[in-house]
């Protein structure tokens, strides 16, 4: 233990954590687009002047522990920073996840010295690129995703440069919502910066230097406590996503976790090739999800920080599903890919410690876009959302029906506020009985949710997966029911891929069914 | 004379108000029937003359029988008829879980299992036509599996009923043959949003078996004592609303308790010339922090209880797990950690000699000289101050620090948590504290107050002499009222303004409290209006402006929302179209003036001096003084330690406190 005393360390753990929490609220508070204020599509994090995680705040697991790259990469990219300098940056292959996920990290100085680094990070609703929303689920490469921003400095000593503002806000579809959205990610610095420098105040930057320590090496206590409580092993498991929207699958990740005292290592040796579709994880992407997996079998408790983080060690090979070459499109990766190679480390952490892990979960967040002109004013509409399935059965009950698993949880748009928006009606909204694996314990039912158009016709994208794959069953329990896309015309089913893109008419309806969890233990 | 009675879970409070001022009684909560305390205590204090029955034209209650009844599942059995292909809603909710890395996550059960929630055919549209007429013959069929269930309540929740609430009408007479209550969302909660009006209503409806049977037992009784046979009872909206509004829709009385203690706050600070306030409720096991601003508490639409929303009007209220009993401990990574659990009420502290051994903040201020052993809370015995040296002594040693030392760790690291709570509701929403009074109550508050106000930068702490009975006080301070709202989602410049004036007219007409025993000419209406720009999912409430609603009425709210959007989230976009997600409106009365000053029973035999820490330099001394002698223009220098019989102050070396003219104590901070 450092110099630091278990009185100070708990009050600065607070205060330290809520310098995260007040960024984030504030970027929340000031966004200008529903995907940050309603969805909280977006984190905020604490970093030594070494670049170091001291804190975070997220809503989605998506965001958990993949800022620490980004910051690396403004810290190799700037030589020198100055008060008021802010680095803003997309590239996946360079900190970032997918290009829609905007990065800023700005410098803290107490006096003349570099105290810490601020940074948060946000969803914006486009980056330019082929598609409306720039989810294109049919991108050949990065440049059709969007604009791709290495990091640069995007606010100078407190002045923005209007030149690069001009020629990002030039590349996307909605520049004015974009500005808005960047300037509260800017306030978001701004309000970190402020309260770092309180804390400096009232602490002194000494102190202060230490808590940021004594925080992160007491998050490492911990976690090496609680790897040391598992029992020691190795194993592996494989899984696989359907395909990749271009006809070639499936594609199998696998993973090998071995627990090695208080260290973990996961490696995804034998894991597919990158894809030519957009599925491709990146590898801040495939770090999250494999953090997720770790902190839901340990304490989840414990302050997610780089000492959380230091006794994991991962092994991605190069060019495969789970860490690309550029310029392979990856927007998908964090929406489907994330959620199998949480599927596969938690698929090989059963066969270690069975009671900490249920059976796999829906395995998918189910992306339906809607999009045409609305018939009641002649403007055009964009409406996008995820659906929810069934999560895995646990050694001790049944799995939860109808909820957001894994990477992501955010809240589903009630059917009178879809209404009342857009111009679709909700046919059917509903769990899907026994789609959950049987067991001893059943796995969670999906959702099945019917929509459609009234009064014209809509354009509809669909990017979801265990259409064929199914989630897994875990001690001899059942697999989940895979989900089914399906077209109902004149009274008919017609089934769709899981991939796919078209149109919907009058009169038809788009059903979309959800995956059951697997189920835990032999049924009865 | 006026009687306020709040139940909590360890005391039941009574406060008595006439002419002759303020009277604070304290009696222990009977759990297993709270009805049966509370008459048993007015009995008592009757019989004491301290109550004369004839002349009590006011009783006013605050209860947790709602809520512990939803939050112990001791729930009515309930159904719920909806509309065909939609009867999950309420088990789906929004998707979302409770905890973001928690694999064994569970949901609340959903108060109306699968197997009681019916489908029936109709729908209405988003433009509130009717899409399929409703299946009468659908809802008849329901009324044997019904009856063969034994529903002792059902709910009726169709889609868009808020708009046109003809359908459940219809259904709703139809199920009358059942003769149990039936509760109609379009009644109730008629706004937009299926999942959260579903649950509100489905909540409503299992409450009224219970609360309606506890209410009344309440009233008879009371009228068997002479006492008024009708009652107001506390609104989770901070209005005092009539038992009868209560049994019938008993979701507004879901949060009581915290509501009363908000308004107590509100009313003393208002009357001591402090608009701006925030709460803090600290007690036994638990904290709670709210905002008052401009003399009016912050509310929500937004609660939740037990994990279920309840959409109706509620006071903002942030909870987290510190309070005196809380434990602290070290934990497995080498820091103290103090609270969530709590010793709660038993064992309770070490200090209370009930077979508590693990050391609890009250254990931490008792060793360090902030509380006097011989003076405890509530007609507590002695505290034993060994007992609490030896439980602090347990995590003193490992940390090798002395007992005192440790035990001001244990204050530091609950303070640094109740900070983070106040920063939540304040600057979390875009307030700086710094604007703020802290008025703190409840038996820990008044000793953490100022250290808190310290770390926030407030400037000013207020303690009333009513401190610790400030929940019960305020279910007299409160205004007796109703509120009633209509949800629209229309784009506020596409509804014509007869229209809006019409759905205000009926929501003033459904709010009034004449018939209530209220004066026409006494009733009060306040209105606002739930805007947002078209594209966000989350509306702001925004007064509507006096005056005739025409084109220049539609302007002036349109830019007030403008206004208030640039406060709360710092930007606004005046060329976006606004719509009107709803219309609220609020009839109330205003309680009568009163003093307020508590006679307070003198305490004897208490020291002038005793040694108290406040850092780790050692024990200074600090003046003790009692709360009773304390009279108007009073003035207390810290370090000092001002005892009353249901609280006790704590002024740090530095502070400076004077009493007011309505007896509060307002502490400069230093």
């Amino acid at each position: 233990m450092n110099g630091i005393d278990p009185i100070a360390l708990e009050v600065l753990r607070h205060a330290l954590a809520s310098v995260a929490e007040e960024m984030n609220a504030n970027l929340v508070r000031s966004s200008y687009s529903p995907n940050i204020k309603e969805r909280r599509d977006c984190s905020s994090a604490l970093f030594t002047a070494d670049g170091e995680l001291v804190a975070q705040a997220e809503s989605i697991p998506v965001h958990l522990g993949a800022m620490p790259f980004s910051v690396r990469s403004a810290l190799g990219a700037v030589r020198e920073w100055h008060e008021g300098d802010v680095v803003v940056l997309n590239d996946p292959y360079l900190g970032g996840a997918h290009l829609p996920d905007l990065t800023f990290v700005a410098p803290v100085f107490a006096g003349a010295e570099l105290a810490a680094f601020v940074a948060c990070r946000a969803h914006h609703a486009d980056i330019g690129g082929a598609a409306p929303g720039s989810l294109s689920p049919s991108a050949g490469d990065i440049y059709a995703e969007g604009l791709r921003i290495p990091p640069v400095r995007l606010w100078k000593r407190g002045d923005f440069d209007e030149d690069l503002l001009r020629l990002l806000l030039h590349n996307v579809r909605t520049p004015d919502e974009r500005w808005g959205d960047l300037r509260a990610q800017h306030a978001a610095c701004r309000t970190g910066i402020a309260r770092v420098r309180d804390l400096v105040a009232r602490y002194g930057a000494g102190l202060l230097r230490e808590g940021m320590a004594g925080v992160i090496d007491y998050s490492e206590r911990r976690m090496r406590t609680e790897i040391r409580c598992l029992p020691r092993g190795s194993a592996e498991f494989e899984d696989a996503l359907d395909d990749d929207g271009t006809g070639s699958g499936p594609l199998p990740i696998r993973a090998r976790v071995e627990l090695q005292g208080d260290r973990v290592r996961v490696d995804f040796a034998g894991t597919a090739p990158q894809a030519r579709g957009p599925i491709n994880a990146g590898l801040a992407v495939t770090t999250s999800a494999v953090y997720f997996a770790l902190r839901a079998v340990t304490d989840p408790t414990i302050p997610p920080n780089a000492g959380c983080y230091r006794p994991i060690e991962i092994g991605i090979p190069e060019g495969s599903l789970v860490n690309p070459r550029p310029p392979a499109p990856v927007v998908g990766g964090n929406l489907e890919t994330s959620q199998r190679i949480v599927d596969v480390v938690l698929g090989a952490l059963a066969q270690i410690v069975p009671d900490r892990v249920p059976a796999a979960s829906q395995g998918t967040m189910n992306n339906v876009a809607i999009g045409g002109t609305d018939p009641r004013t002649g403007r055009p509409y964009a409406f996008y959302e995820t659906i929810g399935g069934g999560a895995g059965a646990r050694p001790t009950g049944d799995g939860v029906d109808g909820v957001h698993t894994g990477m992501t949880n955010t809240l589903n748009t009630p059917v009178e506020a879809l209404e009342l928006a857009y111009p679709l009606r909700v046919e059917r909204y509903e769990l899907r009985p026994s789609s959950g694996g049987e067991g001893r314990f059943r796995g969670g039912w999906g959702i099945r949710r019917d929509l459609t158009p009234l009064g014209h016709t809509a354009h509809v994208s669909l990017l979801t997966d265990r259409r064929v794959g199914r989630p897994y069953g875990l001690a001899g329990g059942e697999p989940g029911a895979p989900g089914e896309n399906v077209l109902i015309r004149d009274g008919e089913e017609i089934p769709l891929p899981g991939k796919a893109e078209f149109d919907l008419r009058p009169g038809e309806v788009l059903s979309v069914r959800t995956p059951g969890g697997g189920g835990y233990g032999p049924p009865a | 004379m006026a009687i306020g009675i709040d139940i909590g879970g360890t005391f039941t409070d009574v406060v008595v108000l006439d002419a002759g001022g303020l009277r604070l009684h304290k009696f222990p909560t009977t759990p297993d029937d709270p009805a049966r305390g509370v008459l048993a205590a007015l009995a008592e204090l009757i019989a004491r003359g301290e109550i004369e029955p004839r002349s009590v034209n006011r009783v006013a209650h605050g209860s947790t029988v709602a809520t512990n009844a939803v939050l112990e599942g001791k729930l009515g059995k309930t159904a719920l008829v909806t509309t065909e292909g939609f009867r999950d809603v309420l088990e789906i909710g929004r998707q979302n879980r409770p905890s973001l890395y928690d694999l064994f996550f569970t949901r609340p059960r959903p108060i109306v299992p699968r197997e009681l929630r019916f489908e029936v055919p109709e729908r209405v549209g988003a433009d509130g036509a009717v899409v399929r007429p409703l299946d009468r013959e659908a809802v008849a069929r329901l009324l044997p599996a019904l009856r063969a269930n034994d529903v002792q309540a059902v709910a009726v929740c169709f889609l868009f009923s808020f708009l046109n609430p003809a359908h459940e009408h219809e259904a709703g007479e139809i199920l009358a043959e059942l003769g149990v209550p039936i509760t109609l969302s379009s009644d109730l909660l008629p706004e937009f949003r299926e999942y959260e009006r579903t649950s509100t209503t489905v909540i409503n409806a299992a409450l009224r078996p219970v609360v309606g049977g506890y209410l009344a037992a309440l009233e008879g009784g009371s009228a068997r004592l002479g006492l008024p046979g009708r009652w107001g009872v506390m609104a989770s909206s901070g209005a005092i609303v009539p038992a009868t509004t209560a049994e019938r829709e008993p979701a507004r009385i879901l949060l009581s308790g915290p509501a009363g203690g908000v308004e107590g706050a509100r009313g003393v600070g208002l009357r001591s010339g402090f608009p701006d306030l925030i709460t803090l409720d600290m007690g036994g096991t638990s904290c709670d922090v709210a905002l008052v601003q401009g003399g009016a508490v912050t509310r929500t639409v937004g609660g939740t209880v037990g994990g279920c929303p309840v959409a109706l009007p509620m006071t903002d209220v942030h909870t987290i797990g510190a309070g005196g009993g809380s434990l602290a401990r070290l934990d497995p990574g080498g820091a103290l950690r103090v609270g969530p659990e709590s010793a709660g009420a038993d064992p309770g502290p070490a200090c209370y000699g009930r077979g508590g051994h693990e050391p609890t903040v009250t254990d931490a201020h008792l060793v360090l000289g902030h509380i006097l052993p011989a003076f405890p809370l509530g007609g507590l015995p002695p505290l034993d101050r060994d007992a609490a040296r030896r439980a602090i002594a347990r995590i003193a040693a490992p940390l090798g620090m002395t007992v005192e030392e440790a035990a001001l760790g244990i204050l530091a690291v609950a303070d640094a948590a109740m900070e983070r709570a106040i920063r939540v509701i304040s600057v979390e929403r875009g307030q700086d504290p710094g604007g703020f009074a802290l008025l703190a109550f409840g038996g820990a508050g008044p000793l953490h107050a100022v250290s808190l106000a310290r770390r926030l930068r407030i400037p000013r702490v207020l303690i009333p002499p009513t401190a610790g009975v400030l929940s019960a006080l305020g279910l007299l301070l409160a205004e007796v009222g109703h509120d009633t709202s209509q949800g629209i989602v229309r784009p506020l410049r596409s509804i014509p303004v007869a229209e809006l004036d019409m759905i205000l007219d009926r929501l003033r007409r459904r709010a009034e409290l004449v018939g209530q025993g209220a004066p026409r000419e006494a009733v009060r209406f306040a209105a606002v209006a739930a805007l947002r720009y078209a594209s966000q999912a989350h509306e702001l409430d925004v007064a509507i402006p006096s005056g005739d609603v025409g084109p220049e009425w539609v302007a002036e709210l349109e830019a007030a929302f403008h206004e208030a959007h640039a406060q709360r989230y710092g930007h606004a976009a005046p060329e976006e179209e606004v719509e009107l997600v709803a219309l609220r409106v609020r009839a109330s009365v205003p309680p009568a003036e009163a003093d307020l000053q508590p006679a307070l029973l003198p305490a004897s035999e208490l020291p002038t001096t005793c040694p108290a820490w406040f850092d780790r330099k050692g024990p200074i001394p600090a003046r003790v003084i009692p709360r009773a002698n304390l009279g108007p223009g009073a003035r207390i220098e810290g370090p000092a330690v001002v005892v009353g019989s249901d609280a006790t102050a704590l002024l740090p070396p530095g502070s400076q406190g004077t009493v007011d003219g309505h007896g509060v104590l307002v502490v400069e901070v230093g």
